[in-house]
């Protein structure tokens, strides 16, 4: 893969050393609500970092504030929980000073889109070799339930009880259009073969890759996603020759075909 | 060594001096210094001029200081008051730290920028004017109309004005007399004050070093005649001795100071977003930062740059932002952040007039307050300015040095006074200690904690990304020794008082400044940043009068040295002289319970519980020793009324 150079050992010591399972890649126990979708992306998470062996000591999941930046404490790597808005900025900061390390930005729709919406078109520009995962429920979930700039129109939230007044950003042709723009995807927390595959492609890609993935939030936004879900023929997998290509067989079976 | 003739000299052609040739006098006057400026419109390389003097004026051993005269626009309209641009040099025998009172001599490209500063006071009443005379001849009648008024008016106030045909000169040598006048009047003052011609040639040379020979041999020509004429028509000649030492010396403004200083601590990552009077000092870094591997960011904006910051620190060395006042409120919650996580950094302040957008090119005092409390909640850094040039170059080093070793953010502040003013100082020899050690890259033992906080000072060991059994999230909320999110109701309140208890190790390194004059007396003046040098030439003036005056300058301003209570207490009256704002006592409507102090008086009064009064001024331009020769005057003559 084009980064594997990043990957090498740089060390004879790194050679020897054990192997890492999953369980070294796991920090605290998530607070997050039962049924989060944010879960799964951790899961997803953990699996790439001991699919791929990265050292926890030099891999950083950076974030900033909100229920989704709350992933880098159920990590068992470095960390950083910064401030709302800023992850990019600070990854950016980590990555200049310390190439060495594996960066992930972990960010929610508002804190991406809303507060940190500078930051994420810069980011794209700048592009850094770090993975960016955005969780996209569609709601402000800690702050307890208020309109985000990706809320569908007409959702009744606490800062929008007669409905979301405005079509929601697209943050897939926001990211596109910017120049050097180098990776983008979108997953659903729901295909966990499928948003792993993704993931793993966009960790394997050298530059920023941005990954959307739409995520259920079962307290404020309760089958929200379930179109989706309980119609699967409403995803479609997009295809290209030089894109992805995840597993046929999984993707069906994610599906639940 | 000048060739130049001094005999007889002869009108030149076409000459307008009112004047005759003027004998010229057998020995030039000795003077101990001057004060000097030369002002244009924007573009007509006056700064230059100013500038290459002064360089010169330094080779020749002088005492310098700068100020840049600077108009708010780009290119502001020719022949504007507003628009005056240019540079006041200060020389003296002596050393210099201030741009000192008014000027004795004054060159002007035009009537108007000189009105500019004339209604800025800038000018001693009688002092020496040369003027461009080419508007005295304009085809417009209505600028040959204000020329001449300007001319009389000057003429009935009883300044000396010398008519000078400078482009009319010029284009004996040049086609395009607009742009080189600059060096021809470089050439005139070198010749009126006595500066070796040789050591103006290599400055021009210097100057020019990036351009092709015509243009140096062109400007060299201009220089020399400027020299000659000056010689031949006018009857101005003066020296102002000076000491010529063995050391080596440079000659910098205050952000180029900082920007070598960044270089010469050790710091990496230099992340700043552009905004004046900060801005130069990362276009200095930004050419050189890249042959010690180190890194300029323009970020996408203020707080892109503090955090840019803050993440490069946490993963190695300390890195530094830099901005003014603007920028440094936007900074606040992540300088927050930095404290709480307890990372160390460097924020550099070059401070302007505000609030909001205020004064961008004027010099203000006015971010102290913001700088130690700026943050919501409790979030304490070390706070430090600097007095002059060589301070901006030096307390960077400290900075950086405070804030690896107690891992919190230490804010330096400069200003627009310091950012373009040049001195000279003794050239650094860098020592390897100013440098920051690699990265600690070492196993954690296990068992260890990223915040096993010392119970006395308050210190931890700060764990780097890359130590193995080291991984830990580190975070802005409220968190325990193991770095977890806190909901234990105790454990808010310890990390508060480790993080404060920081502050009180750190200022236990701390001896208090030196009392300068007496060490008691009837009054003292404190002050803090670039007004050093003027309040202690003040202080000089005041007690060759009589007048039993100190004064005390505060390097750290948070937290402050022990000590200083005692010193304060050995003076009948204390005031700080500051340039931010304070409510005068004269207005109706204050009195001593709604009096709104300046920055400086709010924090003594505050720690002290002495009534120290204040005397501020914020007109944007440096303060004249002059002005604060008065206020201690007042002070001592008025009974016990604060002024």
């Amino acid at each position: 893969m084009s980064d594997f150079i990043d990957r090498l050992p740089t060390s004879v010591a790194d050679l020897e050393e054990d192997a890492h399972i999953l369980h070294d890649y796991e920090g605290a126990v998530s607070r997050w609500c039962h049924g989060c979708g944010d879960n799964a992306i951790l899961t997803a998470l953990q699996k790439l970092c001991a699919e791929e062996q990265l050292p926890p000591e030099r891999t950083v999941f950076v974030s900033g504030i909100g229920c989704a930046s709350r992933l880098p404490h159920y990590m068992g790597t470095y960390g950083f929980h910064g401030l709302h808005g800023r992850a990019l900025p600070l990854a950016e900061g980590i990555k200049i000073k310390r190439p060495d390390l594996h960066v992930f930005v972990n960010t929610g729709d508002g804190d991406c889109c809303s507060i940190g919406a500078g930051h994420w078109l810069h980011a794209v520009r700048y592009n850094m070799n770090m993975t960016v995962i955005m969780h996209d429920n569609r709601v402000y979930g800690l702050t307890k339930n208020q309109v985000s700039p990706t809320s569908p129109k007409g959702l009744r939230t606490n800062t929008s009880p007669r409905g979301a007044p405005l079509e929601p950003l697209n943050a897939l042709s926001a990211t596109l259009g910017m120049s050097n723009i180098s990776f983008v995807a979108q997953a659903v927390d729901w295909l966990p073969a499928i948003l792993y595959d993704i993931i793993h492609q966009a960790f394997l890609h050298r530059g920023l890759s941005f990954v959307s993935v739409l995520q259920r939030c079962p307290h404020y936004l309760p089958g929200h996603f379930d179109p989706y879900i309980k119609n699967p023929e409403r995803i479609r997998l997009l295809t290209h020759p030089n894109g992805i290509h995840p597993d046929e067989a999984s993707f069906l079976q994610s599906r639940g075909a | 060594m000048n060739n130049f003739s001094t005999g007889e000299s002869e009108a030149p052609e076409q000459s307008v001096t009112e004047r005759p040739g003027p004998p010229v006098p057998a020995a030039p006057l000795r003077i101990r210094e001057h004060v000097i400026e030369v002002i244009s419109d924007s573009g007509e390389g006056a700064q230059k001029c100013g500038q290459s003097f002064a360089s010169i004026a330094a080779n020749m051993g002088n005492g310098i200081w700068t100020v840049e005269i600077i108009p708010a626009e780009i290119e502001p309209p020719p022949r504007s008051i507003a628009g005056a641009s240019g540079n006041r040099i200060r020389i003296g025998s002596h050393r210099v730290t201030n741009g000192g009172d008014e000027a004795d001599l004054a060159v002007a490209f035009n009537e108007q920028v000189l009105r500019g500063r004339l209604q800025a006071g800038a000018l001693k009443q009688g002092g020496v004017i040369l003027l461009e005379n080419k508007w005295r001849f304009h085809r417009d009648a209505e600028i040959v109309a204000a020329y001449t008024r300007v001319y009389d008016e000057l003429i009935g106030e009883g300044y000396r004005v010398y008519e000078i045909p400078m482009e009319q000169v010029c284009f004996q040598y040049t086609s395009n007399p607009a742009l080189g006048k600059n060096m021809f009047v470089l050439g005139m003052l070198s010749a009126i004050y006595s500066m070796d011609l040789k050591l103006a040639r290599k400055q021009v040379a210097f100057v020019f070093r990036t351009k092709d020979k015509e243009v140096v041999d062109r400007n060299h020509t201009l220089l020399e005649a400027g020299h000659s004429w000056a010689l031949e028509n006018l009857d101005l000649r003066f020296t102002i001795p000076g000491s010529r030492t063995k050391k080596a010396q440079i000659v910098v403004n205050g952000n180029t100071a900082l920007a070598l200083g960044i270089m010469a601590s050790g710091m990496e990552v230099c992340a700043m977003y552009p905004i004046t009077p900060a801005t130069s000092a990362a276009h200095y870094l930004s050419e050189i930062f890249e042959h010690v591997d180190g890194f300029v960011h323009q970020a996408e904006d203020e707080i892109a740059a503090c955090a840019f910051a803050i993440g490069s620190s946490y993963a190695g060395k300390c890195s530094v932002t830099i901005t003014s006042g603007p920028g440094m409120s936007l900074k606040q919650e992540l300088i927050g952040l930095a404290a709480m996580a307890e990372i160390p950094l460097v924020v550099i302040n070059v401070q302007r007039g505000g609030p909001s957008t205020g004064q961008p090119t004027k010099v203000e005092q006015g971010d102290l307050l913001q700088a130690i409390f700026g943050t919501h909640g409790d979030a304490p850094r070390v706070v430090l300015a600097a007095a002059n040039i060589e301070e901006c170059f030096y307390l960077v080093i400290t900075a950086r040095h405070i804030a690896e070793a107690f891992n919190l953010p230490v804010v330096l502040l400069s200003d627009a006074n310091l950012a373009t003013a040049q001195q000279l100082f003794v050239r650094p020899q860098p020592k390897q200690e100013w440098y920051a050690v690699a990265s600690d890259q070492n196993e954690i033992p296990e068992g260890d904690r990223p915040y096993e906080w010392d119970d006395r000072t308050g210190l931890r060991r700060r764990f780097i990304p890359g130590q193995p059994g080291g991984m830990h999230t580190l975070t802005g909320l409220a968190h325990d020794r193991s770095s977890r999110v806190a909901y234990d109701p105790e454990i808010n309140q310890e990390g508060l008082r480790y993080r404060s208890l920081k502050l009180a190790s750190f200022q236990k390194t701390l001896a208090a400044p030196p009392v300068y004059g007496a060490p008691e007396g009837e009054l003292l003046i404190i002050g803090w940043g670039s007004t050093r040098g003027v309040i202690e030439e003040a202080v000089d003036r005041a007690r060759a009068d009589g007048y039993a005056v100190s004064s005390l300058h505060l390097t750290y301003l948070q937290p402050m040295a022990s000590g200083i209570g005692e010193i304060l207490k050995r003076f009948a009256k204390v005031m700080t002289v500051e340039m931010s704002w304070s409510d005068s006592v004269d207005d109706a409507y204050i009195s001593a319970e709604s009096r709104r102090y300046s920055n400086l008086a709010w924090l003594l009064r505050a720690r002290y519980l002495i009534d120290v009064d204040c005397w501020s001024e914020v007109k944007g331009q440096p303060l004249k020793p002059g002005s604060v020769v008065q206020v201690i005057r007042r002070k001592l003559e008025t009974g016990s009324k604060n002024v």
